[in-house]
C-alpha cells in the first residue's frame, strides 16, 4: 500500500508535559482518514508537527516519501493545504482576496479558479463583505477554501465542520466525499463528532495520551461494530459446526467465546448445541457504534 | 521567495491599517511642505509623527501575520527564514512608499526652491533618510519578530521611539556645550575684567567620542544634523535674506547664527552626509540577525 504520510515514533514535549509520545500513523493514498481521540489527546499536535509548524522532540515522519529530516519536505508540504484549528484568514479582505492572497503565494498563475473554489464551499456570493465580519461557519468555509487553493492533493482538516449549521454540515460532508471522489485528495480530519466522521472516514486512527492506540480500516471497523450476539460456550468447535449446519455467520473469538451475527433464534440454537454436547454458558447482544468502540478503546468507564 | 513578496505587498495594499498610515504619510508629508512653502520654520515634530506611523504599521501589520497567519505559509512548504525575509523586505517597501508619499507634497508645492539646493546634496539627503526608514523599519519588525503579543511589541517600539528622541536630545544638548564659559569680573580699580573658566557641562575625551558616536547613530540625531545642513536651502532668497537681517540685528552671537544661514556646505558636513548612511544602516544586521534568530526558533501554533 502507498502511503503519502508515514509517523514513526514522534514524540513532542512541552518542557514536562508529553503532548505526543511515540505516534505511530500511516496514511494510505486516497484515504479519508478520520483521526479521533479526546481533547487533549495530541491530535492538533500530530498535524502541527506535520505541517511544520513546530519539530518533533524525537520521531520521525515522511511525507510523499520525503522524510522530516529532508530539505525536500518543502516541496512535500506545497501538496498540502491544511485548516489548523481556527482558519489563518485576513480579517480586511474580501474572501476573494483572501484567496488571491493565497494563489499569489503559491505561485498559482491566474486567479481564474477562484470564483469556482468559492462556489464550491458556499461562498459564491460573499461579494465585498470583510472576512472579519463572516459567521464561524462562513470563516470555517474560507479556511477550507484556503486550503484548496493550489490544488493540493492531501488536505488537513482539524475539526472542520465546528461552527457550522446541519445544511452546512451535510455540504461540507459532501464537498470532502466528492473531492476525494473526482479528484482523489487523501484528507486527514480531526473531529470529535464521531457520528459524521463515521459517513466519510475510509481509515481511522485512534489516538490516546499522544500514542495511536489503533490504526483500523472502515470495513475492518464496521466488522468490530457490526450489530453481533457475543457468545461464551464450553466448547467453540462444537458450536462452530452447529452454526455452520444452520448457516449463520460467526466469529471464532477464543476457545470458549465466539460472536454471532444477525438475528438467531436462540431456541434452536440452544438444542443445536445440545446435540453436539456443547453448554451455553452465556450470550450478550452487541450493538456498538463508532463512539462505543473509541470509549472502549480508549478506557470507557473514564469517558462515558 | 518572490512569490511570498508579491503576496506580502497584496496583503498590505489590501489592509486598513496601510490604508491608514499611508493617509497620514501624506497629511504629515503636506504638513512638512506647508511649512517649507510659507517659509515656517521647521522642527522635529513631521519626523517624530513619521516614525510613529512606521512603528505602528509594522506592529500591526507584521505582528498579526506572525500571530496568526504566517502558519499558512508554513503549511504552504516555506522555510522561516525564507518568510522571514521576504517580510522584511515588504515590510521595508512599505516604509519607502510612505516615504514616496511624504516627499510628494514637498516636491510639488516647493519646485522654487529646487534650483537653491545642488543636486547631489538633495540626492545625498533623500538617500540618507531613506537609510533612516530602512533602518527603523528593521528595527521595529525585528522586535516585533522577537516579542510574540502584538500590543506589547507596539508599546516596546513606541518606547523605543521616545528613548532615542529624548537621549537624542540631551546628547545633542551635551554636545553643543562649549569647552570654556566667558566670566567677568570688576577690578580694584572698577575695571572688567573678562577670563574664560572651564564648563562644566563640557563632555571630555574618551566620553565625547562615544557621545558623538551615539549621535551620529541615533536617527534623530542624524535628522538634526542633516536638518542643520539643509536648512538655509528651505528659504526662498528673500525669506533667507529676512532672516539674515534680523539675526544681524537681534541676535547675540550673530556670527554663529549667520554662518548657519549661509548656503554652503562644508568639508565636514559633506563627510558627515557621506558616512551617515552607514551609520543609519549599522542596527539593520544587528537587529535583523536578533529577528531571525528568535523567528527560526519559533513554534506556531
Amino acid at each position: 500500500m502507498e502511503y503519502i504520510l508515514s509517523a514513526e515514533n514522534l514524540s513532542k514535549s512541552y518542557g514536562k508535559f508529553c503532548a505526543l509520545s511515540g505516534l505511530s500513523l500511516h496514511l494510505p493514498k486516497g484515504a479519508i482518514y478520520g483521526l479521533v481521540g479526546k481533547n487533549g489527546a495530541g491530535k492538533t499536535t500530530f498535524i502541527r508537527i506535520i505541517c511544520g509548524l513546530q519539530a518533533p522532540t524525537s520521531g520521525e515522519y515522511t511525507l510523499y516519501g520525503k522524510k522530516n529530516s529532508e530539505k525536500e519536505i518543502y516541496v512535500s508540504r506545497k501538496r498540502i493545504g491544511a485548516v489548523i484549528e481556527t482558519p489563518a484568514i485576513y480579517a480586511d479582505m474580501t474572501a476573494e482576496e483572501n484567496l488571491r492572497e493565497k494563489c499569489l503565494m503559491l505561485g498559482v498563475p491566474s486567479f481564474t479558479e477562484i470564483p469556482e473554489i468559492l462556489k464550491l464551499v458556499g461562498l459564491g456570493n460573499t461579494g465585498r463583505k470583510k472576512a472579519g465580519k463572516f459567521s464561524l461557519g462562513m470563516k470555517q468555509r474560507l479556511g477550507i477554501a484556503l486550503a484548496l487553493a493550489g490544488n493540493p492533493d492531501f488536505i488537513i482538516l482539524d475539526e472542520p465542520i465546528n461552527g457550522l449549521d446541519p445544511q452546512g454540515i451535510v455540504e461540507i460532508r459532501e464537498l470532502i466525499l466528492k473531492l476525494n471522489r473526482e479528484r482523489g485528495i487523501s484528507f486527514l480530519i480531526l473531529s470529535h463528532i464521531l457520528d459524521e466522521l463515521s459517513r466519510i472516514a475510509t481509515h481511522y486512527g485512534f489516538i490516546d495520551n499522544g500514542r495511536l492506540v489503533k490504526e483500523i480500516g472502515k470495513n475492518e471497523l464496521l466488522g468490530a461494530c457490526r450489530k453481533c450476539t457475543e457468545v461464551r460456550v464450553s466448547d467453540t468447535k462444537a458450536l462452530a459446526r452447529a452454526l455452520d449446519a444452520l448457516e449463520i455467520e460467526y466469529e471464532i473469538i477464543s476457545e470458549t467465546s465466539a460472536k454471532i451475527y444477525g438475528e438467531i433464534n436462540v431456541s434452536r440454537l440452544v438444542f443445536s448445541l445440545a446435540e453436539e454436547n456443547c453448554e451455553l454458558i452465556s450470550a450478550r447482544e452487541k450493538n456498538e457504534t463508532l463512539e462505543t468502540y473509541f470509549l472502549n478503546l480508549v478506557g470507557g468507564s473514564e469517558n462515558a | 521567495m518572490l512569490k511570498l513578496i508579491r503576496a506580502g505587498i497584496f496583503r498590505y495594499i489590501h489592509s486598513t491599517a496601510f490604508k491608514v498610515c499611508s493617509a497620514l504619510a501624506l497629511a504629515v508629508g503636506f504638513i512638512f511642505a506647508h511649512n517649507i512653502y510659507k517659509n515656517v520654520e521647521l522642527d522635529e515634530s513631521w519626523f517624530f509623527t513619521a516614525t510613529i506611523i512606521f512603528a505602528s504599521l509594522i506592529a500591526i501589520n507584521v505582528g498579526g501575520e506572525i500571530s496568526k497567519c504566517a502558519k499558512n505559509k508554513i503549511t504552504a512548504g516555506y522555510s522561516k527564514t525564507k518568510i522571514f525575509l521576504s517580510e522584511l523586505i515588504v515590510a521595508n517597501l512599505a516604509i519607502l512608499f510612505f516615504f514616496v508619499l511624504f516627499l510628494l507634497f514637498s516636491f510639488v508645492m516647493n519646485v522654487r526652491l529646487l534650483p537653491h539646493i545642488p543636486l547631489k546634496l538633495a540626492l545625498l539627503y533623500i538617500f540618507g533618510f531613506m537609510c533612516i526608514s530602512v533602518s527603523l523599519a528593521t528595527v521595529f519588525f525585528s522586535i516585533t519578530c522577537i516579542i510574540p503579543k502584538k500590543a506589547v511589541s507596539a508599546i516596546l517600539c513606541l518606547v523605543l521611539l521616545f528613548s532615542l528622541y529624548y537621549t537624542s536630545d540631551k546628547v545633542d544638548y551635551a554636545l553643543e556645550q562649549p569647552e570654556f564659559m566667558q566670566q567677568a569680573t570688576i577690578d580694584e580699580n572698577g575695571e572688567w575684567f573678562k577670563f574664560e573658566v572651564e564648563n562644566p557641562e563640557y563632555i571630555k575625551e574618551p566620553l565625547r567620542s562615544i557621545y558623538t558616536f551615539y549621535s551620529d547613530i541615533n536617527p534623530f540625531g542624524q535628522r538634526e544634523k542633516y536638518e542643520t545642513i539643509i536648512y538655509p536651502y528651505l528659504f526662498d532668497d528673500a525669506r533667507l535674506e529676512l532672516l539674515r537681517k534680523n539675526t544681524q540685528e537681534q541676535a547675540a552671537n550673530p556670527e554663529y547664527l549667520l554662518e548657519k544661514l549661509e548656503r554652503n556646505v562644508s568639508e565636514s558636513e559633506w563627510e558627515f552626509i557621506h558616512r551617515a548612511p552607514l551609520y543609519a544602516l549599522a542596527p539593520v544586521p544587528v537587529f535583523t540577525l536578533a529577528g531571525w534568530l528568535v523567528f527560526r526558533k519559533k513554534e506556531f501554533r
